[in-house]
């Protein structure tokens, strides 16, 4: 339910997405294919990060970044996305603490997953059914496990309140536990969720560390958000220090003839989050004494990008981003409530500007659509008015509107330095078309807190945003940002920003939903895209930005797995030494 | 510069050999004569004058389209992480200092309407200083007394304030306000937050000055006279004590100045202060530092063009202080 946040790109069930991805060959993945040749255990990798881990607690985890490292290191889940053997590859979906990807009954709306032998906790306990009920129940305590992901809520069959909320209040409160105890059972080491509707793709949300593994008698609450309980192949070394990182060091616990996606090959891994995005780069760029041992999951800033290719020749990865980044209208706002300023505006965006200022077209590149190239469903919607915008054509649909010129518009966008560059870019475009835009930068860590409170809701014409897919599949994008039932509310607009509200689109999702046929729903969902972007003007996509990572020399292995998040994967990475 | 030290008053040789009659001078005549064989503050005057010029003149020529900060030249740039092209950040016949990564816009421009967007900002601020420091002054120093400790501890208290800090923590929510109550963009609210928080916290330093003065001259002879012959104050303070207040004010004006500007690019390149598109000192560096090894023409020419202002307003104040009190020990 949060906005950036994990993704994955495409899904077993969905072979076919292959076609559109942009590394087109299909090579099998396999968790012992290694590009690098063999590969030597020991060594201390070293991860140099320029961002905040939030929330280590696996519940509490939605960001691609923890999703990705939080899995691979020590929060085991039932299934996952294996490794691939090249960048870009399309991952498959396999087992991991369970013994296959979970079976699903005729409707729909049962899964069951079994839990393998020999899978252990780092105090030597076994792993059981009811470590992984009671995880997946910590999510229903939304008022102490908060920024993880809530489809645990949405999908299993427990009734919900009037206000929404679900009647179960979680395993602290236990309001409603006998409702938790029928939709998920246990019996032996078979553990059966039981779903409120036919969800097809269950297992592939489980994949998520939501759904992993919590034992009850480890868990403090709110002070569990750093106190890493590990059942995977490495533990924390004393302590998680916030804004500063920590230690990990081999599980003597972990069970490698239990794990087929892990080769845990450093004997230990050192993780230090208390740099600038810049001097992180600088030293992986250079790459000295132990930074030539270094891993990042911190995409080059714009201001680096021209350093990469010279600096770290064979040492970066360029690769395309779960993200699209697009402007959303304000359906609330006098001027964009009229369709024909909407136009004006769409025909106006000069994407060429936002391109050149986001580093170039090798990494950046102007998109129609608001679903992403790497999803199935990608319907490839062709610009309004080529990647430059038509200031001409765009003043003609803007005097048909019968506002007065010029017309003010108020823009907001998250603050940085590149994205200052870009509006500017773009207002000029806009300003040509007869728009008087006034350009409203917000700070980063206010950016969408502001957007979704309800006192903005007419306060601004134009927000900029971005999304990618919780998981490979349009369903996560379409309904999430544009079905006003589930996001408007009078808390205000969750992610539907521009509070598009209209009946028949809310009809048309819910008949998408419906479609049982993966290929055809798919489909669907790029069509309902083009709709919204071409005929309702709510929202005008911007770009697809591609994500540049650089790595230590002596770092092997270290491939992107743009199914499972689309970062740097630690399952094969080991350290020359 | 050092020959400032050994300036003598003409008229003092004269008298004493008597060969000559005495020829009476104004200060301000004594003042332009120890100022023209002053060559180091000539030089900064010349400068001064020509950014002053300069800044003034940049919303015409922006107008004209002969310098041109806002529009890009997606041409000039390429490449991973679009560059300029070229040498030196793409310095070539028509872009003078190159042009700005990501946009291509025309840096040389970016720099004079900047250069426009901190004196205006950095001017009004000491106005604002200058008004408020020498009313409290000219009362702290006339009144004395209980007044003059209290005024005289509200200006430590001023001092003792963490100025940077406090612009930082209230930037967002007073810009807010401002904003909200001006009805504008975020641009001319965020110049009126800066004016009036860099001239709230300048005041002090001028009061301090005017007070001493004040205290000084009110024993004097001339005024004692005034008082005597039943002038009222307000003739006391505006034709007595004022004329002679001058000096000071201008002196600290012309110091505070440079000051003023290099806070102004200090906030901007910690993102309070100006926000883009609009260039000023501030935004340009904040922007340009990330370039440091990338593309470091980008940060060298608006950086040392800053360095001249600044240094041309030190060296005038510094040269203006010594003209017009001979008092005043350099050493």
């Amino acid at each position: 339910m949060q906005r950036t946040k994990i993704v994955a790109v495409l899904a077993t069930t969905m072979g076919l997405a292959l076609a559109v991805s942009a590394c087109g060959s299909n090579t099998t993945p396999s968790a012992s294919t290694s590009a690098a040749g063999p590969a030597s255990a020991g060594g201390t990798l070293s991860i140099l990060m320029g961002t905040a881990t939030e929330h280590w607690d696996p519940q509490r985890v939605y960001v691609g970044v923890n999703i990705e490292a939080g899995n691979r290191l020590f929060s085991r889940t039932l299934t996952t996305f294996g490794p691939v053997a090249k960048d870009g590859d399309a991952a498959t979906l396999v087992a991991d603490a369970a013994t296959d990807t979970g079976t699903v009954s005729a409707d729909g709306k049962e899964w069951k997953f079994t839990i393998k032998d020999g899978v252990k906790w780092e105090d030597g306990k076994a792993v059981t059914c009811e470590d992984f009920k009671y995880g997946v129940s910590r999510t229903f305590a939304v008022d102490v496990i908060t920024g993880g992901p809530n489809y645990a809520i949405q999908f299993l069959d427990i009734p919900k309140n009037k206000d929404g909320s679900s009647a179960y209040a979680g395993p602290y409160k236990k309001t409603g536990q006998d409702l938790y105890d029928k939709a998920v059972t246990c019996s032996g080491t078979t553990i059966t969720f039981k779903m409120a509707k036919p969800t097809g793709d269950f297992n592939s949300a489980a994949t998520m560390t939501a759904f992993g593994a919590f034992r009850a008698d480890k868990d403090q609450g709110d002070k569990s958000n750093y106190a890493i309980f590990s059942d995977g192949p490495y533990k924390l070394e004393g302590t998680w220090t916030a804004n500063k990182g920590g230690t990990f060091v081999r599980n003597d616990q972990w069970d490698p003839k239990t794990d087929t996606i892990r080769k845990a090959l450093p004997d230990k891994i050192t993780w230090d989050e208390s740099l600038t995005q810049e001097t992180e780069y600088e030293r992986l760029i250079a790459g000295q004494g132990e930074d030539a041992n270094a891993i990042t999951f911190d995409q080059a800033p714009v201001t680096a990008l021209a350093n990469v290719e010279g600096g770290a020749p064979g040492r970066n990865t360029i690769v395309a981003s779960p993200y699209t980044r697009y402007l959303t209208l304000n359906y609330k706002s006098k001027v964009m409530s009229n369709i024909k300023a909407r136009e004006a505006l769409a025909l106006a965006t000069d994407r060429s500007a936002y391109v050149a200022a986001a580093g170039g077209d090798t990494v950046v590149k102007a998109t129609n659509s608001l679903i992403n190239p790497g999803l199935p469903a990608f319907p490839n919607t062709p610009l309004l008015a080529g990647d430059k915008g038509d200031p001409a054509k765009a003043k003609e649909a803007l005097t048909a509107s019968g506002l007065t010129m010029p017309v003010k518009i108020n823009v907001t966008y998250r603050k940085n330095d590149t994205n200052d560059k870009v509006f500017s870019g773009l207002k000029t475009g806009w300003d040509a078309a007869g728009f008087e835009t006034n350009l409203i930068g917000i700070p980063a860590d206010q950016y969408y807190g502001t957007l979704q409170s309800p006192d903005s809701a007419t306060k601004y014409d134009v927000s900029w945003a971005g999304w990618g897919a919780d998981y490979p599949s349009a369903s996560t994008v379409i309904p999430q940002l544009l079905d006003s039932r589930s996001q408007i509310s009078s808390g205000g607009p969750g992610q539907d920003y521009g509070y598009f509200d209209n009946a028949d689109f809310n009809a048309a999702i819910d008949k998408t939903m419906a479609i049982t046929d993966a290929t055809a729903r798919e489909k669907a969902w790029g069509e309902l895209d083009t709709q919204v972007v071409t005929k309702d003007f709510a929202i005008v996509p911007l770009i697809n930005d591609q994500f540049v990572f650089v790595r230590g020399a002596n770092v092997e292995g270290a491939v992107v797995n743009n199914t499972f998040t689309g970062y740097y994967d630690l399952a094969n990475v080991s350290v020359k030494h | 510069m050092a020959e400032t030290g050994v300036v003598e008053p003409r008229e003092a040789v004269d008298a004493r050999d008597g060969a000559v009659e005495i020829i009476g001078r104004t200060p301000w005549e004594i003042t332009r004569s120890r100022l023209a064989r002053d060559k180091g503050t000539l030089i900064a005057l010349c400068a001064a004058i020509f950014f002053i010029l300069l800044a003034l003149l940049a919303p015409v020529l922006t107008y004209f389209k002969v310098i041109n900060p806002y529009s890009s030249n997606l041409d000039l740039i390429g490449g991973l992480g679009s560059l300029p092209k070229g040498p030196l950040g793409g310095v070539s016949m028509q872009h003078w200092m190159g042009v700005e990564p990501g946009t291509g816009r025309d840096i040389f421009s970016r720099v004079v309407a900047g250069l426009t967007v901190s004196l205006v900002v950095a001017t009004l601020a000491v106005l604002v200083s200058v008004v408020i420091g020498t009313i409290i002054g000219i009362i702290s120093g006339t009144a004395g007394g209980r007044v003059d400790w209290f005024f005289s501890r509200v200006i430590d208290f001023v001092l003792s304030f963490p100025q940077t800090l406090m612009l930082i923590a209230l930037s967002t929510i007073v810009i807010d306000i401002l904003q909200a109550a001006m009805g504008t963009d975020r641009t001319p609210a965020s110049m009126v937050f800066m004016i009036l928080v860099m001239g709230f916290f300048g005041w002090p330093y001028f009061a301090r000055i005017i007070r001493g003065q004040v205290l000084s001259l009110k024993e004097r002879e001339f005024i004692e006279a005034a008082k005597m012959l039943g002038a009222s104050p307000r003739r006391i303070y505006f034709k007595e004590l004022l004329p002679h207040l001058w000096a000071p004010i201008l002196v600290y004006t012309t110091l505070i100045m440079p000051q003023n500007i290099a806070t102004e690019a200090a906030l901007g390149f910690l993102g309070v202060g100006i926000q883009a598109p609009t260039p000023s000192f501030g935004s340009i560096l904040n922007d340009s530092v990330h370039y440091a090894t990338s593309d470091p023409a980008y940060f060298i020419f608006p950086g040392v063009t800053l360095f001249l202002v600044v240094l041309s307003f030190n060296l005038l104040g510094d040269g203006l202080r010594d003209a017009l009190d001979p008092k005043a020990d350099r050493q």
